[in-house]
Formats: structure tokens, sequence, C-alpha cells
């Protein structure tokens, strides 16, 4: 396949999308959980794992969410879907607050966002044929369907055989799985694609197909997918808008073209410089203070959830790290071309020039 | 974008084994022999003086008699209706209603599973033989009452095993995928998460219900099961047992032949289909 493919459909929808409306909104988005241990003050207390996250996406549009472990990615994922329940904070989908939505509402709205995992295997009912995993969303919304409904959309995510339909999950490799996990979801035409980290447990030339699967039905169907991934490289090559999230917070939001080659935020610096290089000659060993050459490593520990630092919440790990960024937090501001950073001292503003040498390891392509 | 459907196939299964279909066979015989056995050409096993006392086997009594001339055949076969009822039915309500509740409580988690597992955990609690022997005590020792007090018994055990399977598949991506979904409740119990845990039903089934035949012979051996002179495996082992062991111990023999080949028929079957979910396609 042509390298240029995916990126010129990306151009082309972008330009509808501007014109297009805001599908989903959320605002000041809270979530916490009860938690058994004790915190700093020795209190019993709850863990906010979200904590104040708002962004906007638009119809068509792809998100990439990054981040490291732990930091939150998939519990907002799951508030979205209205697996776990938000503290605080709206979620407005098509303009309607999900938290106000009746039982039978709610059940209507779940035709409309569909959500992939991580894990293709566990996914799966493993008792329950192709067939039937595949026409269960059918089933469950009451709408009439035919077996050959569910063999052309099994074509559509490039499993067109006839027989597969009576196999089970465990005759399936990790990416065949995937791509029923991916029809499954697509079966009633949703508008948001929840994708938790769809590529992680794949090999990388089976990650590429269904990336290139992935933007091919975004254009097909026109859907909306909120991707969440650690990994940079493929968020780079998928996403239209960029989200870094930092231990429950966006610490960095903008197009995903200006926060790779130009990230104002420390730690998607960081980030974006922890991927290994393509080219043999560029040197991976940089100094962790070399500033002018941008960080590479970082120092320390995530923080936990329980004793969250006071300020900036990356502030101890920060190789920019000045005092005022361990006594207030920052909130998101404009950054460049509409983006959004959330630092005291973005790095856009001054050390511009020597950030736009990064370079980010391209998705190995299938044939 | 296509690609090869080239599926892996999973049809090495382990084969069952002679030993398995014997099993099978003499259980399946059993429970037809005892379901029918007022139909078939047998003496009527409490009438006395069928034949001589203490009879050795031979072509017409090919069991031989009892201290009574009863015929020992006709006795162990309707010996079998008793044991097989109670160890069959006590354990199917014991499945229904603690395998249904395993279900919801490990489903649904939070005060429900926190107060079901209490319960669960008083009941087990109890010595078992003491609880029998205090139900039978106070209320008359029918066929009912018996059955109805092992099932009893058996409800904590199968709530268990069935809480702790259902909690390890809610745990799986595809349960989410169901909630996404929309799916109720209900269904996703039903139609996600049973077919899952079928197969650990019928293997701690198959074993609870060798567990339940020999509670129920405990029980009869001590003269608290059916009363006499309606035979049951375990009255008929007390019966030879505790007079006749030293001038005709076959009246012992044939019932405890029947009541092991039984049993372990059963806790083989369980292990054999064990062994075979755990190797084939559905293993969670």
């Amino acid at each position: 396949m042509n390298k240029e493919e995916p990126k010129t459909t990306q151009t082309t929808d972008n330009e509808h999308i501007t014109q297009d409306s805001v599908l989903l909104k959320i605002q000041n988005l809270k979530v916490q959980f009860k938690s058994q241990s004790k915190n700093n003050i020795g209190v019993k207390g709850k863990v906010e794992i979200i904590s104040d996250v708002s962004f906007d996406l638009k119809e068509g549009q792809i998100l990439g969410i990054v981040g490291e472990s732990g930091c939150g990615k998939s519990t907002l994922a799951k508030t979205i879907v209205q697996i776990n329940k938000q503290t605080d904070g709206t979620i407005h989908f098509n303009g309607n607050d999900i938290a106000s939505l009746n039982k039978s509402e709610l059940k209507k709205l779940k035709q409309q966002i569909q959500m992939i995992f991580q894990d293709p295997i566990s996914s799966l009912n493993p008792t329950k044929t192709v067939l039937s995993i595949v026409s269960e969303p059918y089933k469950v919304h009451k709408i009439k369907y035919s077996k050959d409904e569910i063999i052309s959309l099994l074509a559509t995510v490039g499993l067109d055989s006839n027989n597969i339909i009576y196999r089970k999950p465990k005759e399936f490799s990790g990416g065949q799985c995937q791509r029923i996990s991916i029809a499954r979801a697509l079966s009633l035409k949703p508008k948001l694609l929840i994708c938790d980290e769809p590529v992680s447990a794949l090999d990388v030339s089976i990650q590429a197909q269904i990336l290139n699967l992935l933007l091919q039905i975004r254009s097909e169907f026109n859907m909306s997918i909120i991707f969440i991934t650690h990994d940079l490289s493929v968020v780079k090559y998928i996403a239209d808008k960029i989200a870094v999230m930092y231990l429950g917070k966006i610490c960095e939001i903008g197009q995903a073209d200006t926060v790779i080659s130009n990230p104002a935020h420390p730690y998607t610096q960081i980030l974006i410089n922890s991927v290994l290089k393509t080219t043999p000659d560029d040197s991976n060993t940089q100094s962790t203070t070399d500033i002018s050459q941008g960080a590479t490593y970082i120092k320390g520990e995530v923080p936990t959830f329980l004793n969250p630092p006071l300020g900036c919440r990356f502030s101890h790990r920060c190789p920019y790290s000045q005092p005022i960024c361990e006594i207030e937090q920052p909130t998101l501001k404009p950054s460049v071309k509409d983006g959004l950073v959330a630092c005291h001292f973005p790095l856009n503003q001054t050390s511009l020039a020597n950030t736009t040498k990064t370079n980010i390891g391209e998705v190995s392509e299938p044939n | 974008m296509k690609t090869d459907i080239t599926t892996k196939k999973h049809r090495t299964k382990v084969k069952l084994g002679i030993f398995f279909w014997l099993c099978t066979f003499w259980i399946v015989a059993v429970i037809l022999v005892a379901v029918l056995a007022p139909f078939l050409p047998l003496d009527s096993p409490n009438k006395t003086f069928e034949c001589q006392p203490f009879l050795a086997p031979n072509t017409s009594h090919i069991f031989g008699c009892d201290d009574l001339g009863r015929d020992m055949f006709s006795r162990v076969i309707y010996g079998s209706r008793v044991s097989m009822f109670v160890g069959i039915v006590s354990i199917l309500i014991g499945m229904l209603i603690g395998g249904t509740l395993g279900m919801i409580s490990g489903f649904l988690g939070k005060k429900l599973d926190t107060f079901l597992n209490t319960a669960a955990n008083i009941i087990i609690s109890f010595p078992t033989l003491i609880f029998l022997l205090a139900v039978v005590a106070v209320f008359k020792h029918s066929l009912i009452v018996i059955t109805l007090s092992i099932a009893f018994i058996s409800i904590p055990l199968l709530f268990r095993v069935i809480r702790s399977a259902t909690i390890a598949v809610s745990n799986k991506d595809f349960i989410q995928a169901a909630i996404v979904l929309g799916s109720s409740k209900f269904r996703i119990l039903f139609v996600e998460i049973l077919p899952n845990i079928l197969s650990l039903g019928i293997i701690y089934g198959c074993l609870g219900i060798g567990s339940a035949i020999i509670a129920e012979g405990t029980l009869a051996f001590l003269g608290l099961s059916v009363s006499l002179p309606t035979p049951s495996w375990g009255n008929m082992i007390a019966e030879g047992a505790q007079s006749y062991l030293r001038r005709d111990f076959l009246i012992t023999l044939w019932p405890s032949i029947f009541i092991i080949v039984t049993v372990v028929c059963f806790n083989f079957i369980s292990q054999r289909l064990e062994h075979q979910f755990n190797s084939s396609d559905n293993k969670v």
C-alpha cells in the first residue's frame, strides 16, 4: 500500500470536518474511586483517576490519547462508554448529557458509541461462534439482520471467507480476533468508536494492518475515533488531534502534526524523544539533563493517585521545573495553532528551534 | 487489504477413553434400571420367603437371598431407586439454587456478594452429619426430607465453585464489550457467562452426585433414611453388616459393590470431563 494514501484521505476529511458539529464534548470530567489505602494525611479516601479533563471531538475526527501506563487513559474511555460513572463534570454526546439519560435512552445511545479492547482474545466470548459474536449487537437492540450482512461486515474488516462464521475465537490469531472485534463494533454503524490500545497486543506488521483498517472504516463510515495508546509512532500515524495525559490530567492537546513536531509540554517532548529513532546515525543516548537537546529519559517514578503533587503533576520529574511549578497547578492555556498546554513554561516559546529536530519512528507498512 | 484466512486448527481433543464410556454406560444402566424397576420382571423386593433365607446365588436368584428370604437382586435394584433419586435430585436442586445464586453473586458483587458469601461460609461450617441427623430427628425421615437436606448442604459448596468461576469470567473484556453494547444484566449472565461456566457446573455436579449418594448411604446405614422395609443401598449394608456379616457376607457385599462402583463412576466421569474441558476450545 502506498504510504501517501492514508495521509491524503486525512487531509480531505479535515476539510469537511471543520464545518461539522462537535460530536463529543467532555467538560471538567472527574472520576473518583474509593481507595482502600491511606493517603499522605492518613485518611482512607478517594483517588481521583481523572481530574478535570475537558476536550471536544468533532465528527469524523480521530483523537489520539497518549500517556504512560496508569495515567487514566482507559478509565477515561470506560467513563465515556459508561462502564464507570463519572463523579463530576459532563459528557455531552450529540448534544445530550449522558449522565441525565434514563436506562432506555442510554441503551439507544450505546448503539452509537462502541469500543474495541486491548486484548483481542479476551474481548471475544470463547464459547460463541463468530456469527453469534458479530450478530450480538443486532440481537441486543432487537434489530433484524441477515447472515449475508454479517458476512459482508466481516469482509469489510478483511475477513472474507464463507466458512469462518461458524468458527470459534480460539481458531483465530490475535490480529484476526481484533478484526472480529472491530466488525462487532461496526455492526450498528456507530458514530464514535473508542479504541483502547487496540494494537498494543499485536505484532508490528499486524498493527499496521489494523491501523489502516481503522483509517479505511473512518472514511467509509465517517465515524469519530478516540484512539488510546502509549505508542506515539502509532498515534502520529492515525490521529488528527492528540491529547497527552499525565496522572489523570491532560497536559497538552492539539493538532497531531503540531504536537509531534513542536511539543509545548516538557512531558510531551520527553515522550516523543523516547521513541526509538529509525535512522542509525541518530543517537538514542541523550543526557537527561541536556536541555538543549531535549530530555529523553524521565527521572523518578510516576507519583501515585493517592498523593498527587500539589502543583504541576509533572513538576517532580520535569527537567525544566521551577519553584512555581511545585506550588501552583497550571491550567490549559492556548498554545501554537489552537493547541492547549498546561505548563507554566511551555517549550514552544523558549526552545522552539531545538525541538523541531525530533524524529518519530514510522509505522512499517505491509507489502 | 485482504488477508488469508488460515485459522488454527484446535481439533486435537483428548480422547475420553474406554473407562469413561464404561462408567457412563454403568451410570446410564443403573438410572434406566432404577426408573424402569416396577416394569421389569423382578421379584418383589419386600416379599419375604420368596426363597430360602441365606440362599447362595443361583440361576433364578442371581445375587442370592437375604435373611428373610427376599431376592437380593431385586432389593439392590429397588435400592438404587432411592440412592439415585437422592443423589441426582438433591444435586439438581443444589445446582439450581447454589449455581444461580453463585452467578448472580459473582457478577453483581458488592454487598449482596458479601452477604451470600458469609451465609455460605456459615452453612459450610456446620458438621454435615450432625446437621443431617438433626434434620431427620426433627422431621420424619422421608425421601423428600433427606433429599432436601442433602440439597441444602450442597448449595453453599456449589455456590462457591460457580461464584468464583463467574468472577473469573466477569473480568474478561467480552463482558465489558457486552456492557458497551447495551446488553442487559440478565442477558450478560445467561448468554455470555453461563456457557463459559457450564462445563464447570457439570464437573462439580457429577462429583456432587457421588458425594450425595455417599451421604444418603451414611444416613441409611444409621437407619435414618427411608424407613424399612423399603430397600436402599445404605440400609441393606446396615442390615447385612449388623447381624449376618459372618454368616452371609453377600448380603453386605452386593449393595456395597453397587454404591462403590456408582460413586467411582461419577467421580471418574467428572475427572475425565474436567480434563476434556480444560484441553478443548472452550477454555476461558
